[in-house]
C-alpha cells in the first residue's frame, strides 16, 4: 500500500494538484469519520472500566476488537493523506495491536470427552464437573456424610453442544449488548439466548453417554437435575442463580438437561455473572443428575451463623421447613431454627417453640455433626443443603463456602439520633447500611422498572431480585429469611437486606428517602450522613475488569498530549488512543501544509488575527473566506464567509467574555517570526486549526492542553445540518474536569443539544434543524467555549456548578436581547 | 548483574540489544546461529535469554524449549517482529516471561529486562 500510494502521490502532485487535493480532502473527511467512531469506542471502554457501565466480557472484547479495526483504517487514511511521512506508524500500531490481541486471548472452551462422570469419580475435577458436583463428590469420598448416588454431565459436554450448534458467535453477539445499566433490554436478550439453547441439538455421542450413566445408576425412579457450573459454589456462589429440576422422569431427562443449560442465560444468572466479572466461556454448565428424593423435611445449615436476631451468634444454625426446601431458599417461608454448639459432638442450645417440620432432635443433631464434618473437610464455614426422605433418612445434597457478612460492614454505623425510626426489630439477612428513595415492587415481573439507587421494598426475597442487585442500595422484605439464596448473594455483595418487616409497604412509602441500617435492624427516615463511598469497594475481585485493566494502557490511556513534545511520534504511541490522537493532529496539519506549502489549489493557509489569546489557522476549501482575503496571509474576522465559523467566532469573541490579562500575552510578532506565515512544529501547542467552506467548518480549537473539536454543516437543507462538539481533557484533577463537563452539559442541554458524557469526554450533538437555529447554537457554543477556558479551575462542588450554569444562562439571555453590534 | 544471551538472526539487532543492556551493567553474549547459542548455554551459566522467533533453522520457540530442558531455571523474553497468537501462547506455556513485539525502544527493553530479572 505505501508504494502504491507514494506513486499516486507523486504522479498527482506533479501533474494534477487539483485532483490530488480533492482526493486528500475526501480522505480527510473519511478520516474524521473514523476518528469520531474511534473516540466513541474509547469512551465506551473507559465507561466500562471506570465503573459507569457494567457489561459482559463479550462486550469488552468486542469494543477492543472493533477499535483495533477502526484504528487500522484510520491509519490507512492518514497514509493516503501523506504517504511519505508516518511510514513507521503502521509498525508501531501493529505492535500495540498485538499486545491487545494477546490480552484479549482467553483459553478456548474444551469440547473433548468425557461427557459424563460418575459422582464417585468427580472429586477434584471442578473444571469438568463444576463446583457443586466436585464438592459433593469430595464429601462422599472423604467423609461419612450420606450423599445420594449420581453422575455429572460435564462442562465439556456443554462446550461440545455449543460448538456443534455453532452457538458461541451468536451468543457473543447478544452478550455484547448486555449492559446492566440498560436493564430494560435484558429480558429480551436473555429470552433469545435461552431459546437458542433450548432449540440446540444434543449430539448423539452425549445422549448415548447419558443413557449409559443412567443405566449404571442404582435407582430407577424420578431424577433431580442440579446446575453445577464451573466457578459455581466457589468464592462466588451463584446461589440460586441457576436451575434445579426435581421429579424428572428418566424419559424427559434430555429436555430437563436442556432447561438447566438454558437457565445459564436467565436474567438473574447473566446479571450476576456480569456483576462478578466472569466471562460466559469461563462458566460452562455441568449438570448433576441424582435421584429425586421425596422430602419429608429439608433446609439449610450455616455452620457458623453470625446472626444475632434469630440465632446465637457464632454457633451452628439449622433452618428447617416441611417438604421440599425450595420455599426456604426462594425466600418465601419462615423456617424453624435450631442452634447447636460447634463442639465435636454438637449440643443443641436453641430449638423452635412450635416446630412445623417433622425433624426430630436426634436427626437434627446428626445433621449438625455432618455439617461440621464438611466444614472441616473444606476448611471453612459451610452453607449446607440437606433433606430427610419419607423414611426419615438424612441426605446432604449440597455444600458450599458460607457467604459471611463482610467485615467492613461491622464498623459502627453513623449515628443520627434525630432521624425518625420507621422500622425496627426486623431480621438482618445481610449486613450493611445504605440509603435511597423507596421503590415498592409488588410484582417481580416488573423488575426492570426498578430504578437505580433505590431502596427496594418487596413481599419476599425471590432469587429473581439478584438481577437488580447491581443497581439497588438496600432491600426491605416482608417475609423471607437469612437462609435464602438472595440473602447469600446480598451478603456476597455487601448489599444490606432486612427481612420480617411486616409493615414495610405501609411505612416505607414510594419515593420516601430512607436509610436501611441492617446492622442495627432498623430503617430510618432520611439519608444517613457520610455514607459516601461505603460501598465503593464492594466488588473486590472482578476477573473481566482485571483482564481489561491489563490492556487499558494499550487501549485507552492517552500519553501523547503535547504535540510539541519530542515523543509526539509513532514511536511515542503507547496505546490505540495515542495513535488516534497522533493521526488526527497530523491529518489536520497535513491538510494545511498541503495547500500552505505549494500555494496551489485553493490557496494557502491563513492566520486569523484577533484580540483573543488563541491562534487559529484557516484552510479555505470552498468559499470559506471572502475573495478579498485571497492574497492576505493574515485575515480578520471580517474576511470569514463561512456561516458556521462566523457564528461560532461571534460567540467566542463576544464582549462579555473577559479574557484575563495574563493570558493576552501571546507575542504576535515572535509568533510571526517562527511561523513566517506558516506555523512550525514548536508553535503547535498554541495553534488551532479551522477547515472552512461556505457552509462547513471543522475547527480544532486548543486552549493549552484541552482540545475541543467543533464540526458543523449549516446549509439550506435542514436535514443535513448539524453541530457536533467534542470536549476532552484539560487541566485540573479528574473531579475538576468532571465538574467542568457538568457545566458544559448543563448549559448546552438548555439549547437543545443532546449531550453524552463518558469518562472525561463530552459529546454534544444538535442536528436536522434549520440553518438559523444551527447558527444561534454555534454562537452560544462560542460563548460556552470562551467561558470554559476562563472558568476558574477551582470549581468546588456541584452546587457551585449549578449556580454557575444559571448565572451564565442569564448573561447569555441578556446579551442575546441586545441588538447586535454593527 | 545478570548473564544474558541474545539470539537474533540479524546480528546487528542483537548487537544493539547488547549495547543497551551492557550499559546497564549486564554481561551480554550475542549469537545469530541457534546451535551456537544452545552450545554456549550448555557450557555457561545464563540467567536470561532474549530470543528472536524467526531464526535460520529452528524457531525461537523451539530454542526456548531446548533451553528450558537443559537449564530449567533460565528466564526468557521472546522478541519478534512477526507476532502470532500461536507462538505467544506456546512461548508462555513453555515458560517465557514476556512476549515482546519489535520495534522495541531502549526504555521498554530496559524495563522488561528489569521486570523479568526481578528484585
Amino acid at each position: 500500500m505505501p508504494i502504491k500510494e507514494l506513486f499516486k502521490h507523486w504522479t498527482y502532485s506533479v501533474f494534477a494538484p487539483g485532483t490530488l487535493f480533492s482526493l486528500k480532502y475526501r480522505a480527510f473527511k473519511e478520516l474524521l469519520r473514523y476518528d469520531s467512531a474511534c473516540l466513541d469506542l474509547i469512551a465506551d471502554i473507559e465507561e466500562i472500566y471506570y465503573g459507569g457501565d457494567q457489561a459482559d466480557w463479550a462486550r469488552m472484547a468486542w469494543i477492543c476488537n472493533r477499535l483495533r479495526t477502526l484504528v487500522a483504517r484510520l491509519v490507512e487514511h492518514l497514509l493516503v493523506l501523506s504517504p511519505s511521512r508516518h511510514m513507521d506508524l503502521p509498525e508501531y500500531l501493529k505492535k500495540i495491536d498485538f499486545y491487545i490481541q494477546m490480552g484479549l486471548d482467553t483459553p478456548d472452551a474444551d469440547p473433548s470427552p468425557p461427557y459424563t462422570l460418575g459422582l464417585d469419580r468427580a472429586a477434584d475435577l471442578p473444571a469438568l464437573t463444576g463446583g457443586k458436583a466436585a464438592n459433593l463428590a469430595l464429601a462422599a469420598a472423604e467423609t461419612n456424610v450420606p450423599v445420594p448416588p449420581g453422575f455429572v454431565i460435564t462442562a465439556n459436554a456443554f462446550n461440545y453442544i455449543l460448538e456443534t450448534n455453532f452457538l458461541r458467535p451468536d451468543l457473543d453477539k447478544i452478550l455484547r449488548r448486555v449492559s446492566l445499566s440498560a436493564p430494560g433490554q435484558l429480558p429480551g436478550l436473555c429470552a433469545k439466548m435461552q431459546q437458542m439453547v433450548m432449540s440446540a441439538d444434543i449430539p448423539e455421542v452425549i445422549v448415548s453417554e447419558i443413557q449409559k450413566a443412567l443405566d449404571a445408576l442404582p435407582w430407577k425412579g424420578a431424577l433431580a437435575l442440579r446446575s453445577s457450573a464451573v466457578s459455581e459454589d466457589g468464592d462466588i456462589s451463584f446461589a440460586g442463580q441457576y436451575k434445579t429440576c426435581l421429579d424428572v422422569e428418566p424419559k424427559d431427562l434430555i429436555r430437563a438437561y436442556k432447561q438447566v443449560l438454558a437457565a445459564k442465560y436467565g436474567q438473574e444468572a447473566v446479571s450476576y455473572r456480569v456483576l462478578n466479572g466472569l466471562a460466559d466461556q469461563e462458566t460452562p454448565m455441568a449438570v448433576l443428575v441424582m435421584p429425586s428424593i421425596a422430602a419429608a423435611a429439608s433446609g439449610v445449615i450455616y455452620t457458623r451463623d453470625e446472626d444475632r436476631s434469630q440465632c446465637l451468634s457464632g454457633l451452628l444454625a439449622l433452618y428447617a421447613v416441611p417438604g421440599q426446601g425450595s420455599a426456604l431458599v426462594e425466600g418465601r417461608a419462615r423456617p424453624d431454627i435450631y442452634c447447636f454448639s460447634r463442639d465435636p459432638v454438637p449440643e443443641q442450645v436453641q430449638c423452635p417453640e412450635a416446630p412445623r417440620s417433622s425433624l426430630d432432635p436426634d436427626t437434627a443433631k446428626r445433621l449438625a455433626s455432618f455439617a461440621l464434618e464438611l466444614e472441616e473437610l473444606f476448611s471453612g464455614p459451610q452453607d449446607v443443603e440437606w433433606l430427610l426422605d419419607t423414611r426419615g433418612r438424612p441426605y446432604i445434597v449440597q455444600s458450599r463456602p458460607l457467604q459471611a457478612d463482610r467485615p467492613s460492614d461491622e464498623r459502627p454505623p453513623p449515628r443520627n439520633d434525630k432521624a425518625e425510626v420507621l422500622i425496627w426489630g426486623a431480621t438482618r439477612a445481610a449486613a450493611g447500611i445504605d440509603s435511597g428513595p423507596v421503590f415498592q415492587l409488588r410484582d417481580e415481573e416488573h423488575l426492570e422498572s426498578v430504578p437505580k439507587g433505590c431502596v427496594l421494598v418487596v413481599e419476599n426475597l425471590s432469587p429473581c431480585l439478584s438481577a437488580a442487585a447491581g443497581r439497588i442500595k438496600a432491600v426491605v422484605s416482608v417475609t423471607g429469611s437469612r437462609a435464602s439464596h438472595f440473602a447469600s448473594v446480598a451478603r456476597e455483595m455487601g448489599l444490606p437486606v432486612l427481612v420480617g418487616a411486616q409493615n414495610a409497604f405501609e411505612v416505607l412509602r414510594q419515593g420516601l428517602v430512607v436509610t436501611v441500617d441492617a446492622n442495627r435492624k432498623t430503617v430510618l427516615a432520611g439519608r444517613a450522613p457520610a455514607l459516601g463511598s461505603a460501598r465503593a469497594a464492594r466488588q473486590a475481585s472482578n476477573p473481566a475488569l482485571d483482564r481489561l485493566g491489563r490492556i487499558m494502557g494499550r487501549v485507552a490511556q492517552l500519553s501523547l498530549t503535547d504535540p510539541a513534545a519530542e515523543d509526539f511520534s509513532p514511536q511515542g504511541c503507547r496505546s490505540l488512543h495515542d495513535v488516534v490522537r497522533y493521526v488526527h493532529e497530523n491529518a489536520v496539519l497535513e491538510m494545511f501544509s498541503l495547500v500552505g506549502r505549494s500555494g496551489r489549489g485553493m490557496g494557502r493557509a491563513k492566520r486569523l488575527k484577533s484580540g483573543l489569546p488563541i491562534v487559529i489557522y484557516i484552510l479555505d476549501i470552498d468559499q470559506g473566506l471572502f475573495e478579498a482575503a485571497a492574497k492576505k496571509a493574515v485575515v480578520s474576522a471580517d474576511d470569514i464567509k463561512s456561516a458556521p465559523m462566523w457564528a461560532l467566532w461571534a460567540g467566542l469573541n463576544s464582549k462579555d467574555n473577559e479574557w484575563p490579562k495574563d493570558l493576552l500575552h501571546v507575542d504576535w510578532q515572535e509568533f510571526d517570526k517562527i511561523s513566517a506565515g506558516l506555523f512550525k512544529f514548536d508553535s503547535r501547542l498554541l495553534a488551532s486549526y479551522a477547515v472552512l467552506a461556505k457552509d462547513y467548518m471543522h475547527l480544532m480549537v486548543r486552549f493549552g492542553y484541552h482540545l475541543s473539536v467543533v464540526d458543523s454543516l449549516c446549509g439550506q437543507n435542514a436535514q443535513n445540518n448539524y453541530v457536533k462538539f467534542r470536549f476532552k481533557g484539560g487541566g485540573g484533577g479528574l473531579d475538576q474536569r468532571l465538574l467542568r463537563l457538568r457545566f458544559i452539559q448543563g448549559v448546552l442541554e438548555t439549547r437543545g443539544f443532546r449531550v453524552l458524557t463518558k469518562g472525561d469526554m463530552l459529546d454534544a450533538l444538535l442536528s436536522r434543524t434549520e440553518a438559523n437555529t444551527i447558527l444561534k447554537a454555534l454562537t452560544f457554543l462560542g460563548r460556552v467555549l470562551a467561558k470554559t477556558r476562563l472558568m476558574d479551575l477551582g470549581l468546588g462542588s456541584e452546587a457551585e456548578v449549578e449556580e454557575l450554569v444559571s448565572r451564565f444562562l442569564r448573561q447569555c439571555e441578556e446579551a442575546e436581547a441586545e441588538p447586535p453590534e454593527t | 548483574m545478570a548473564k544474558v544471551l541474545v539470539l537474533d538472526d540479524v546480528i546487528d539487532a542483537g548487537v544493539l540489544i547488547k549495547r543497551i543492556l551492557e550499559r546497564k551493567g549486564h554481561q551480554v553474549t550475542v549469537f545469530s546461529k541457534e546451535e551456537e547459542a544452545l552450545a554456549f548455554a550448555a557450557e555457561n551459566p545464563v540467567d536470561l535469554a532474549i530470543l528472536d522467533i524467526k531464526l535460520k533453522k529452528m524457531t525461537g520457540v523451539e530454542v526456548l524449549d531446548e533451553l528450558k530442558k537443559s537449564t530449567p531455571g533460565i528466564r526468557a523474553i521472546m522478541l519478534t517482529g512477526y507476532p502470532t497468537l500461536e507462538t505467544a501462547r506456546e512461548s508462555l506455556r513453555l515458560g517465557a516471561s514476556e512476549y515482546c513485539v519489535k520495534p522495541i525502544d531502549k526504555d521498554e527493553l530496559e524495563a522488561k529486562v528489569e521486570e523479568v530479572l526481578g528484585p
